[in-house]
């Protein structure tokens, strides 16, 4: 009888996962002012997740995050013209809730899944006053909330995810970079937190601690995602199968975690 | 898996004093990896090169790479000024199979400078040693740029240049100077940056690298594999380009 192939040989084959759908819970669009990214544009971002086998991107636009006055039609546009492919947080800006306001007054679950927070940016802590409005919009229909996190931030290190994840246990919560550097704070705010998710984004380009994520908190709160256009799919794809941990947790990592957490979010 | 013949120019041996990073300890070990990730030769360096001591660090690279076929070896150089290398420094990099140079100016303190390096590092130029600058031990990029300009004939392989995209500071730089080579491992972590790069530059221009056992060699060699680029590309990137560096080497 022929040898069932390991994600890993899939992939080396075809440069694709055939049997394990790929969800990229952390993505982005459009240029960005610190770095030239070659494959930023729409159609590019297209083409690369063809070529990789990814199956959905969960993304907010530069603009949306960066430009407050082009803002979240960035991401809209986009999610209209390839709903198959897309779904955007709605990036929320502390500095200017008349905006959010206006955006969730015609909120459309087709082609928002959650809300982006990018408070380390917007020099706003997350447990501030200033994102209460956004914080209880996401609480009262569950919806995700990916927030990029950074060791030692004042606005969104682990101190500040403490506070938020007790007052929104309803709202998941999936910490962007899974506070970046402080790893034994990110793993208790998992243990303590049952709304909280680490995600690996700026995680896999060190090799050893995708595999401690693992072995302390499972495989079950960790999902994937990439910056895309900013990381390349073949190299975090290639991570992950090259990390030491098991096939059923790479599949709960690139697939089943992402389907829970997201509902509706295969094509 | 693949058909890809594989050389690696970017991988560390033996344990840093602050664990940074699982180690390789031993040949055995190291074959063992280059096996299963389907590497036939690798051009290494000691982290003690770099904590401890440039010419203590020498000597385990070389012990390491002497009786090795599928491993080549980096020194470390000091400002000769000080007489802490070798004499017969180049000489004996021949003896020990010792290929190319790697330059820690940061931790060793010294500055990159053609007053502090010179007339001992013209000869490295004429004899075509490359050097490996690794961005990653505190080089910046306007330390690189004055050191490229004192030496513009220099072989120079670029290496972890950085994980937020640096083609800004890279492309320059190898529109400048013909012999610089950028390492590949974290030029392939952006997105469609190794194929944007040999577009414009052509495959001459990258070497293939991993970063072993800092980061996943899978994820250097799947994102050179699937790459958009041409067989003929691929096999330049993966081995010829280093193959043809050492070559050029006159010891």
């Amino acid at each position: 009888m022929r040898k069932k192939k390991s994600l890993r040989e899939e992939f080396y084959c075809a440069g694709r996962l055939r049997s394990c759908p790929v969800y990229d819970l952390h993505g982005h669009m459009g240029p960005v002012s610190g770095i030239h990214l070659p494959d930023c544009q729409v159609e590019a971002m297209v083409r690369g997740m063809k070529k990789a086998g990814v199956a959905k991107l969960i993304f907010s636009h530069h603009a949306a995050l960066m430009a407050p006055d082009i803002g979240n039609q960035a991401s809209e546009a986009a999610v209209r013209k390839y709903p198959d492919f897309f779904r955007a947080y709605l990036a929320f800006n502390p500095h200017y809730p008349e905006i959010f306001q206006q955006e969730i007054s015609s909120w459309d679950n087709k082609i928002f899944a959650g809300l982006k927070f990018l408070a380390d940016y917007h020099r706003v802590s997350v447990a501030d006053e200033r994102y209460k409005i956004a914080w209880e919009f996401a609480e009262v229909r569950k919806l995700p909330v990916l927030l990029h996190t950074w060791g030692g931030s004042s606005y969104d290190g682990p101190e500040q995810i403490r506070q938020v994840a007790s007052r929104y246990p309803d709202c998941p919560m999936l910490l962007g970079h899974s506070c970046h550097g402080e790893w034994k704070k990110a793993i208790s705010l998992v243990r303590e937190f049952p709304n909280i998710y680490l995600e690996l984004c700026a995680v896999l380009d060190e090799r050893g601690i995708l595999e401690q994520l693992v072995e302390a908190v499972g495989s079950e709160r960790i999902v994937f995602g990439t910056d895309f256009p900013w990381f390349s799919y073949s190299y975090y794809i290639g991570a992950v199968l090259d990390a030491r941990i098991t096939e059923e947790e790479r599949r709960r990592i690139f697939s089943e975690n992402a389907e829970r957490i997201m509902s509706g979010i295969k094509r | 898996m693949k058909d890809l013949v594989i050389w690696d120019a970017n991988i560390v041996f033996g344990r840093s004093f602050s664990r940074c990073w699982e180690p390789i300890t031993s040949t055995r070990q190291l074959l063992q990896e280059m096996d299963r990730y389907g590497i036939e030769k690798v051009l290494l360096w000691h982290i003690a090169q770099l904590e401890y001591s440039a010419s203590e660090g020498n000597e385990l690279v070389s012990k390491l790479v002497r009786k090795e076929k599928r491993l080549a070896g980096c020194w470390s150089l000091l400002p000769p000024i000080t007489g802490e290398m070798e004499s017969n420094f180049l000489e004996k990099m021949e003896e020990n199979n010792i290929v190319a140079l790697r330059l820690f100016p940061e931790q060793h303190r010294f500055l990159l400078r053609r007053r502090v390096l010179s007339p001992f590092f013209d000869e490295v130029v004429k004899r075509r040693v490359p050097v490996i600058l690794s961005v990653k031990w505190g080089l910046s990029w306007t330390t690189i740029y004055d050191f490229l300009e004192d030496y513009p004939e220099l072989s120079c392989i670029l290496c972890d240049i950085g994980i937020w995209g640096t083609n800004r500071y890279t492309w320059p730089l190898l529109s400048s100077f013909p012999r610089v080579f950028l390492e590949s491992s974290l030029l392939s972590l952006t997105a469609g940056a190794l194929e944007a790069t040999v577009r414009k530059f052509g495959a001459g221009r990258v070497i293939f690298g991993s970063g072993f056992p800092e980061r996943y060699v899978d994820a250097a060699i799947l994102d050179l594999v699937h790459a958009q680029l041409s067989t003929e590309e691929k096999k330049t990137i993966a081995w010829e380009n280093l193959k043809k560096l050492c070559s050029w080497v006159k010891l």
